[in-house]
């Protein structure tokens, strides 16, 4: 068969690509670029309690004294000069819908957000730049004990000491450099608290919506499982193109109880001039299971590495994700996991598609360390090019301190198979479809982890990425 | 060796593609003596073989500082086949370290088009040593359709630190077979690279070693596919003991333009003691659509149902993990093609394989 090649157009994001302008009257902003005078007014602006306050200074200045690592992609076009680290819409956080105003619940009625809640949510927080509009959860689930809430009214609640003792204690300032970005000028994300022995049926959703020009978005998500917990949570997020940087450098801290489970699922959709630069990271107790399940199809650069500390015996976590890189995006995604007890194990499912000079690279390291007897990792990682100007890496490192430990590690890149195409071609479906239905298979074990909407979703995304022409 | 002397720090085995500092995967830095003494070597040199001129330069897997260090120190031996020259007999080189000043060595093959040859290098030394530094740099230049084959054995001694680079440049057609077998070495860093240049050239790198004692290896091994239809395959097996540390780099590097390439690189790592660090990198870097890269790595204790097959058979476990470590070393040494280096190595890993406390 001929090595004909498919043309494959740039994707058509009109399902996400649509704005609103924010005119001073209903949207308050700080000045662009991060002065202790900008973090200060950050703070008084939300109100923090002292030690809040502190924190944030201290990270500012932890971060003018980081560098940057060598070892991702280029990050030259962000400058911190320009973008606007705090912009709020003038309207109260509301529990009803009706209440929110009328541009900004156009939007996420166009992302249906409020019908997935109808049919299939918990409970959702919808965040709109750099702060939440609308936070709501069922009655039923609050009636369970279950919390679920702003992380600034948890910071003034009967949590605060919760907040206190979890807050930037798994990602510290000291990190890196965007850890500490986020400490001095975190705004946002939600606070959940799942009370022992308590299975939350359906899950919870917090949505992220960056709308500004030119502005960050630093939500800070801490979610506590407590003792033999169930939760699933589902992190959305999106935001029109603009022609300049946009920024977000979100954290989420995981603490997940002893036999308890938490499954967290991101579908990360953000526009083509985005710098993604998120950290996550979960601690795990004995007996406790972490399940990530992601899906990056958007932003400029990404740098995202899902972190899980395996920290009582019998900890286990799983991660499933895809990455989609197409033009214009260089997409470092991947994990880090640290076995730091007995018999814990670690399964990695990772797989990226690498398209019209799209960059992927997967890194990971797994870690065991001495004190984990009996752990096992298993770490595959599969890369998929669809034409000869993108590239995919695979960066996976392994540092092994015990002999009581199995761990393996394989990975493969390649492309779709001839053969494959042409089976499916014989059959009477065109090389574009045959094309895009071997994508969605290979992308096929992340969309049957999600529920179902979402996993209709990513399909849906997989074929606006792969709608071309043959040429 | 005191500050003074240590005036060179050298940053070596730099991985092809970064990752997180923390790690410290990235690259090894080695402190050296500004300058080194020449190693002579035991040659047997077969007949046919010829001196040669000095290659262009030719990159190694320990980098630049390590070339720019050896360039200062050594004068290359260069060693060039004839045209469509089959050498049957294998050029040996065999290396006494016996400690004392910095020793360095520069090795050149020269194989020209549609020929033959194999070299034996033997890194030899006392069990019981002075404590010394030996570098080498062995650069092969290998033309169209010619075949080269480099074993190279460290057998130094626990007290000898050994810097061990190789680079190859393959033409058309060309062929480059490596086979490492580390026994013995306080600090062994090793360094491979091969260019792929040539369409449908060939590199395959077999890895074997035992790292015991306090003992360190730091290693990076490169393939680069630059031509079309070329093929690399490295496999690396080794066994850590004690408080051994060992650091596994390894790269199938796709360039553009290398359509029709196809790497695998395999690492198997045993780990006898509790007290040992093993870290593993195995890198896929592609910017080609028409190609096939697999890694795969193990790592850990022997597998279950191997341990209970023959401990049914009446061994018990610490017997059946010396055995195997045993046997991945003495597999390795049966790809040395010469039957009399063969024996002497195998007896080697007989005499020398230290017995489980």
């Amino acid at each position: 068969m001929s090595k004909e090649k498919t043309y494959v157009e740039d994707v058509d994001r009109s399902l996400y690509d649509f704005r609103y302008d924010e005119s001073d009257k209903d949207f308050y902003k700080v000045e662009s670029g991060l002065t202790p005078e900008i973090v200060e007014q950050i703070s008084e602006e939300k109100n923090d309690p002292e030690w809040m306050r502190e924190l944030r200074l201290k990270s500012l200045e932890i971060f003018n004294e980081k560098g940057m690592g060598q070892w991702g992609p280029p990050i030259d076009g962000l400058d911190m000069n320009n973008i606007v680290t705090y912009v709020r819409p003038k309207t109260k956080m509301s529990a009803n819908w009706e209440d929110v105003p009328k541009d900004i619940k156009d939007t996420f009625e166009r992302l249906g957000i409020p019908q997935a809640e109808r049919k299939s949510l918990a409970g959702v927080g919808a965040q709109y730049d750099s702060e939440l509009v609308y936070h709501n959860v069922r009655k039923e689930v609050a009636e369970q004990g279950v919390v679920y809430t702003d992380i600034e009214s948890a910071l003034h609640g009967p949590y605060a000491d919760m907040i206190k003792d979890h807050f930037m204690h798994l990602i510290t300032p000291h990190d890196h450099k965007f850890a500490a970005l986020h400490g001095a000028v975190w705004s946002g994300g939600s606070f959940v608290y799942v009370p022992k022995g308590v299975s939350v049926e359906i899950p919870l959703q917090s949505y992220f919506r960056l709308n500004a020009p030119g502005a960050g978005q630093f939500e800070h998500t801490l979610i506590i499982v407590d003792e033999g917990a169930d939760l699933h949570f589902i992190e959305g997020c999106s935001a029109p193109k603009y022609n300049v940087a946009n920024l977000h450098a979100g954290a989420v801290e995981l603490f997940v109880g002893k036999n308890a489970r938490l499954r967290y699922s991101t579908i990360e959709n953000w526009s083509k001039n985005m710098y993604n630069l998120n950290t996550k990271r979960a601690k795990i107790e004995e007996g406790g299971k972490m399940e990530w399940v992601s899906g990056s199809f958007g932003s400029h650069v990404s740098y995202l590495y899902p972190m899980t500390i395996l920290n009582g015996k019998g900890a286990k976590m799983e991660y499933t994700g895809i990455t989609f890189a197409g033009k214009g995006q260089n997409l470092d995604t991947g994990m880090k996991v640290v076995h730091n007890a007995p018999d814990t194990t670690s399964v990695v499912s990772a797989k990226s598609i690498s398209k019209d000079g799209g960059i992927s690279t997967y890194r990971s390291s797994v870690v065991v360390n001495n004190k984990a007897k009996g752990a096992k990792s298993s770490v595959s990682c599969a890369s998929l090019m669809l034409d000869d100007i993108s590239r995919s890496d695979t960066i996976p490192a392994m540092d092994v301190r015990t002999q009581d430990a199995d761990v393996g590690h394989e990975a493969k890149i390649g492309r779709i198979s001839d053969e494959a195409v042409f089976y499916l071609m014989s059959r009477g479906i065109s090389e574009e479809d045959a094309r895009a239905m071997i994508v969605s298979g290979f992308a096929d074990n992340v969309s049957k982890e999600l529920p179902l909407e979402y996993a209709v979703e990513m399909n849906n995304l997989i074929r606006l990425e792969m709608k071309g022409t043959i040429g | 060796m005191n500050a003074t002397q240590e005036a060179n720090s050298l940053v070596v085995n730099h991985l092809p593609g970064q990752t997180w500092n923390w790690l410290k995967m990235n690259d090894a830095r080695v402190a050296v003596e500004a300058s080194a003494v020449p190693l002579e070597a035991q040659m047997d040199v077969p007949k046919g073989l010829s001196k040669g001129q000095s290659l262009a330069p030719v990159g190694g897997g320990m980098g630049p500082d390590y070339d720019r260090w050896i360039q200062q120190n050594a004068a290359p031996q260069v060693f060039q086949t004839a045209e469509g020259q089959k050498v049957v007999q294998p050029l040996k080189l065999t290396y006494a370290l016996n400690g004392g000043a910095t020793g360095a060595v520069a090795c050149q093959i020269d194989a020209k088009a549609d020929s033959r040859l194999t070299v034996i290098m033997d890194f030899a030394g006392q069990p019981e040593g002075q404590p010394g530094t030996a570098a080498f740099s062995t650069k092969l230049h290998i033309a169209s359709g010619a075949a080269v084959t480099l074993v190279q054995i460290h057998r130094s001694g626990a007290g000898q630190r050994i810097l061990n680079d190789v680079g190859a440049v393959l033409e058309d057609g060309a062929r480059f077979d490596v086979l490492h077998l580390i026994m013995d070495g306080s600090h062994t860093y090793v360094g491979c690279q091969a260019d792929l240049k040539g369409d449908q050239s060939y590199f395959n790198a077999d890895v074997a070693y035992l790292v015991q004692n306090e003992d360190l290896l730091d290693t990076n091994y490169v393939a680069l596919h630059h031509g079309k239809k070329t093929e690399s395959r490295i496999t690396s097996a080794g066994v850590l003991r004690d408080r051994a540390q060992k650091l596994f780099r390894g790269t199938i590097d796709f360039k553009k333009g290398a359509a029709g390439s196809v790497g695998n690189e395999k690492e198997d790592v045993m780990l006898m003691d509790d007290t040992v660090v093993n870290k593993t990198i195995p890198l896929i870097l592609c910017a080609e659509e028409d190609v096939e890269g697999n890694h795969g790595a193990t790592i850990g204790k022997l597998d279950d149902a191997l341990l209970f097959y023959m401990e049914s058979r009446g061994m018990d476990a610490d017997e059946i993990y010396e055995m195997i470590a045993k046997s991945k070393l003495e597999a390795a040494s049966r790809l040395i093609p010469d039957q009399a280096v063969r024996e002497d190595v195998q007896a080697y890993i007989e005499a020398h394989q230290v017995q489980k406390k």
